[in-house]
């Protein structure tokens, strides 16, 4: 009898359990619920993520559930594959160089109707080559930034332009991120290749490779040895001064500006073509457009807007001073090309 | 009694093996294999990897050695309590390893020497324990009669500690060599042009090219090579030996040995520490994230949970297969390095977004995956191995698996089993990149962690990194307390 | 006790016809726990409002509609809750074997619950499921292809 008992507590209580931790989200293919893939950082709660989430659930009565993403390559592969189980009706957080190398791998529904950010672009002289891009039938921007090395001020490095890079006072003191695992990296690669001639730029990548102190897998650790005064120049985004200004009421960083111009990073968002919602997701793609929205990605995501008047009387006003290199799309052929220029330089350096 | 029991040891074998090889089957069963291999590169990738592992390896072997008969010696209970903490690096996020190593030197040795010495910092400490674990069960006793004979250094080592731990060693040197063969971060970051290795070319298929054939023609094959170089070493006769005592032998309080660990323990512990206190004074308390991490620490208490009870599912096997003397020793080499390869497999086997207990259970087997056998063979095989004649008499009385179960093999394995299980549950509240992998949606501690570290928040990552760590290491030395009984 | 479940089939083989009738009938309940789970605790449907239909019914005893009325529908959740995790009791018990002679009784209590509030339609089959539950009762059905079989070999007793 004892164990009869036993028995049906035991049961009671996983049931109990299960009872606790149901799932009260309701099922997929409701049509009051939006799936939206993004990455860790924006759906935390210190990212743009949840206050946009609140605003479109007021407006609209549209439940948001995100769908946490690795990363936008690995994401792409899975929903690729996955085909009908895959949850997501939208993706978030597509650079140029995703869309380029990975967003051929799932078919995108056509959004270029709801692009509201026409007029914003045309004002933008930087981002004049992507108004003549087949991009806005898919994908739509909605942040943009410049990748570009920050150091502290109090080092007062004086550094305006790539060649700068290799003075010896700056030998092992600054760090990258490897091209093939970061797209800071990426960006730096190419904006290498755009600047210099072939054997130049790989002249320059191979003095680089021993001058620098380290090409780390990710930004995340670049800019922790930075932090941690590893290093004293680290290649991150032209608003990770503003960052510290903001949150840490630091104003001991800065972001170099180089003759060359900064390479831009352009993100986007767009529809996935077997999404179950897809008024929804239209509806979601027009939001993050409009002003409100571009606000809290500004100030949460340490993003520039694509409307420039909106930093007006921010702290991101500052970067307006700072010269860019104009948007390019690089084909996948160039991008898989310098990658592998870079890969030999490294094997063959080490 | 025992052949009626046999079909069924060799249908757990079966079920073992078809677990432990279901991720590479998965990704195989989805992907044809994809032998288009760029053999440069390939042997490349390959040579790194061994190289930079079989150097850790051998060194932390070698040094692990000469410090353990010292600190088996040792009677101070307060030191031991410090000893888990030399586990530290291999439990925290590499990043956090590689900045306390990185802030020691004004110029870094990047290449072969910087990677070695990263992964000699993150792999000594858990070599030493688990080798001080090994000798303590297995070789103390002759502590004795090495005094009473005045055997010298060299005959110790060469005819008594070496033959006695040389399956141990071995385990240990694999664990390090897998460990090394997995690491992505280590050496792209420290090793220069070194920095391409086997988990490198995995992640340029996967995540570049999109080519999950070749990352699984990898896996498989790195996988093989382990297998096959475990299962040859195993074969390898060793002597057995009865159950030590080594209290009877614990005269010291301290020692060289102790010296030099603990300057190993403290050099990381006070480097992460350091770190620690210098993120305390940059972060506003007020404004912590504390709502996410609460629940992050909740979803990790029912990860650990779930992941301790398919543990001891899989452990119970083992021990019947154990108890049945059946031939498993090649289960123990059924070693799985790639954590991309197991991520992806459950991604594919299991939903994308389910309900919290389904996503728990999906990282609890993966968890599982990669560290049960590795934790089995390192903690409660030799306690297993010291007990053999008593189960033989067990047979002899004709007492069935679970009388000696209950009353043969769990008192003696309980400590191993509570450690094993601890060290599992902490893995469950540091570990991301499986998560991330396997597309799980729950929000668990490791990952609230690496969201953090990256976006700016390093400092946050850092403190609550080691409040997490407080909290665990507090609850498993509680329940290690209470069912353990103090000597 | 796996070797013993399998043993039982040679030491106690002419109970195997009833053991996999009940198995069956561990089955039902499995499956209508199963669907009960999903519809009355996952969606919140009402239960109370089939408890109300029944209480219109006169096949009802009156203690019985009493302790409906006052007790379970202002409590319906719980009473789903309670119903939807005794179906799982007896169904896992039935299908494993174990503990099935307490199970057998907690089945015919439940079987009489669902006469009291069922159609009449419904009130032969659950019938029926009484007369095999109590045949599983009488003779010990979990004895063999059962788990009942290593712990009656060990405990003796009428509970097994």
């Amino acid at each position: 009898m004892r164990q009869f008992i036993l028995y049906i507590l035991a049961l009671f209580s996983i049931l109990f359990l299960l009872y606790v931790y149901r799932d009260n989200s309701g099922p997929i293919n409701d049509r009051t619920n939006l799936n939206i893939y993004a990455s860790g950082s924006f759906i935390s709660s210190w990212g743009p993520g949840p206050e946009l989430k609140n605003l479109f659930e007021a407006r609209t009565g549209i439940k948001i559930n995100y769908i946490d993403m690795s990363d936008p390559g690995m994401t792409l592969q899975k929903v690729a594959f996955s085909t009908e189980e895959a949850g997501g009706d939208m993706l978030m957080g597509l650079d140029q160089f995703d869309i380029v190398r990975f967003a051929d791998r799932v078919k995108w529904n056509d959004i270029s109707a709801i692009n509201l950010q026409i007029d914003a672009i045309k004002s933008n002289p930087y981002l004049s080559e992507m108004r003549s891009l087949d991009i806005f039938k898919n994908f739509i921007p909605y942040n943009w930034s410049a990748v570009a090395f920050v150091t502290r001020t109090d080092k007062n490095y004086q550094l305006g332009s790539l060649h700068d890079l290799l003075r010896p006072e700056l030998r092992s003191k600054v760090a990258y991120e490897d091209p093939r695992t970061s797209s800071p990296g990426l960006q730096f690669l190419l904006w290498v290749a755009r600047t210099f001639s072939e054997d130049q730029a790989v002249q320059f990548l191979k003095d680089i490779n021993t001058h620098s102190h380290s090409f780390s897998p990710s930004w995340s650790t670049a800019y922790g040895l930075f932090k941690n005064k590893s290093v004293d120049v680290v290649l991150s985004y032209i608003t990770s001064p503003i960052y510290h200004l903001v949150e840490e009421k630091d104003a001991n960083y800065h972001a170099l500006d180089f003759k060359e111009g900064l390479p831009l990073q352009v993100e986007f968002a767009g529809v996935l073509s077997n999404c179950r919602n897809c008024e929804a997701a239209n509806k979601f793609i027009q939001f993050i457009q409009s002003k409100e929205a571009q606000r809290i990605i500004m100030t949460k995501n340490y993003m520039l807007p694509m409307n420039r008047s909106l930093t007006e009387g921010t702290a991101f006003d500052t970067l307006n001073r700072y010269k860019f290199l104009h948007f390019k799309m690089y084909t996948k052929d160039e991008i898989n090309k310098w990658i592998r220029i870079w890969s030999d330089i490294r094997k063959n350096e080490g | 009694m025992k052949d009626r029991l046999k079909p069924l040891s060799f249908l757990i074998i079966g079920c073992l093996i078809l677990f432990f090889s279901a991720p590479v089957s998965v990704i195989l069963y989805n992907f044809s294999l994809n032998l288009d291999l760029e053999f440069s590169d390939m042997l490349i990738a390959f040579q790194n990897s061994f190289v930079q592992s079989v150097i850790t390896a051998t060194l932390c072997i070698v040094l692990s050695m000469l410090l353990v008969p010292g600190l088996s010696e040792l009677k101070n209970t307060w030191i031991k309590r410090i000893m888990p903490a030399a586990l530290l690096p291999s439990l925290l996020p590499s990043i956090f390893t590689l900045l306390i190593v990185f802030s020691l030197f004004r110029d870094f040795p990047f290449g072969t020497t910087g990677i070695v010495l990263i992964f000699f910092v993150t792999y000594f400490g858990m070599s030493t324990l688990i080798l001080l674990n090994a000798y303590t069960a297995l070789v103390g006793k002759y502590s004795h009669l090495i005094k009473i004979y005045n055997i010298s250094l060299i005959d110790r080592y060469l005819k008594i500690y070496l033959p006695e731990l040389f399956k141990d060693i071995i385990t240990v040197f694999l664990i390090i060599v897998l460990g090394c063969f997995a690491s992505l971060s280590v050496p792209l970051l420290a090793g220069g042009g070194r920095g391409t290795n086997v988990e490198m070319y995995i992640y340029e298929s996967v995540f570049i090219n999109g080519n999950w054939g070749t990352a699984a023609a990898m896996a498989l094959l790195q996988m093989t090579i382990i297998f096959i170089l475990g299962f040859y070493l195993n074969r390898i006769s060793y002597f057995g030996s009865g159950r030590v005592d080594s209290d009877t032998f614990k005269t010291k309080k301290i020692n060289l040995s102790l010296v030099f660990f603990l300057f190993y323990i403290g050099f990381y512990v006070v480097g992460y520490f350091y770190q620690l206190i210098k993120s305390l004074t940059k972060i506003n308390l007020s404004n912590f994230y504390y709502s996410e991490f609460l629940v992050s620490l909740s979803n990790s208490f029912l990860l650990s949970f779930l992941t301790v009870s398919v543990f001891a599912i899989i452990l119970v096997s083992l021990l019947f297969i154990f108890f049945m003397q059946t031939k498993s020793y090649f289960l123990i080499y059924f070693l799985l390095p790639s954590t991309t390869i197991i991520g992806l497999s459950l991604y594919l086997v299991f939903p994308e977004r389910a309900h919290i207990i389904i996503d728990a259970l999906k990282i609890a087997l993966g968890i599982n995956l990669i560290y049960t056998l590795v934790l089995y063979k390192s903690y409660i095989q030799p306690q297993l191995i010291n007990i053999q004649s008593q189960l033989d008499v067990a047979r002899i009385y004709n007492l069935t698996f679970q009388q000696s179960l209950v009353s043969v093999i769990w008192p003696q394995i309980k400590s191993s089993v509570i450690i094993t299980a601890s060290i599992l549950s902490i893995f469950c509240f540091s570990e991301f990149a499986l998560i991330k992998a396997a597309g799980s949606q729950t929000l668990f501690s490791g990952i609230f962690i690496e969201r953090l570290v990256s976006s700016y928040r390093l400092e946050q990552g850092f403190v609550f990194s080691f409040i997490v760590l407080a909290i665990v290491f507090g609850f498993f030395y509680t329940v290690r307390l209470l069912s353990v009984k103090d000597k | 006790m796996l070797q013993a479940y399998f043993e039982s089939i040679k030491y106690v083989g002419h109970l195997l016809p009833i053991s996999l009738l009940r198995i069956f009938v561990g089955y039902f309940y499995l499956q209508q726990a199963f669907n009960d789970w999903k519809i009355h605790i996952l969606s919140n449907s009402v239960v109370s409002d089939l408890i109300v239909d029944a209480l219109s019914g006169d096949k009802m005893p009156y203690w019985y509609r009493i302790f409906l009325s006052e007790q379970v529908i202002p409590h319906w959740d719980v009473y789903a809750f309670i119903l939807v995790g005794l179906q799982l009791a007896v169904g896992i018990s039935y299908l494993i074997g174990y503990v099935v002679r307490p199970a057998s009784v907690l089945g015919i209590i439940l079987c009489l619950n669902y006469i009291a509030i069922g159609s009449s339609s419904q009130e032969l089959f659950f019938r029926l499921l009484i007369a095999c539950q109590l045949t599983f009762a009488w003779v010990g059905a979990g004895r063999c292809l059962g788990f009942d079989y290593y712990f009656y070999k060990r405990y003796r007793g009428m509970w097994w």
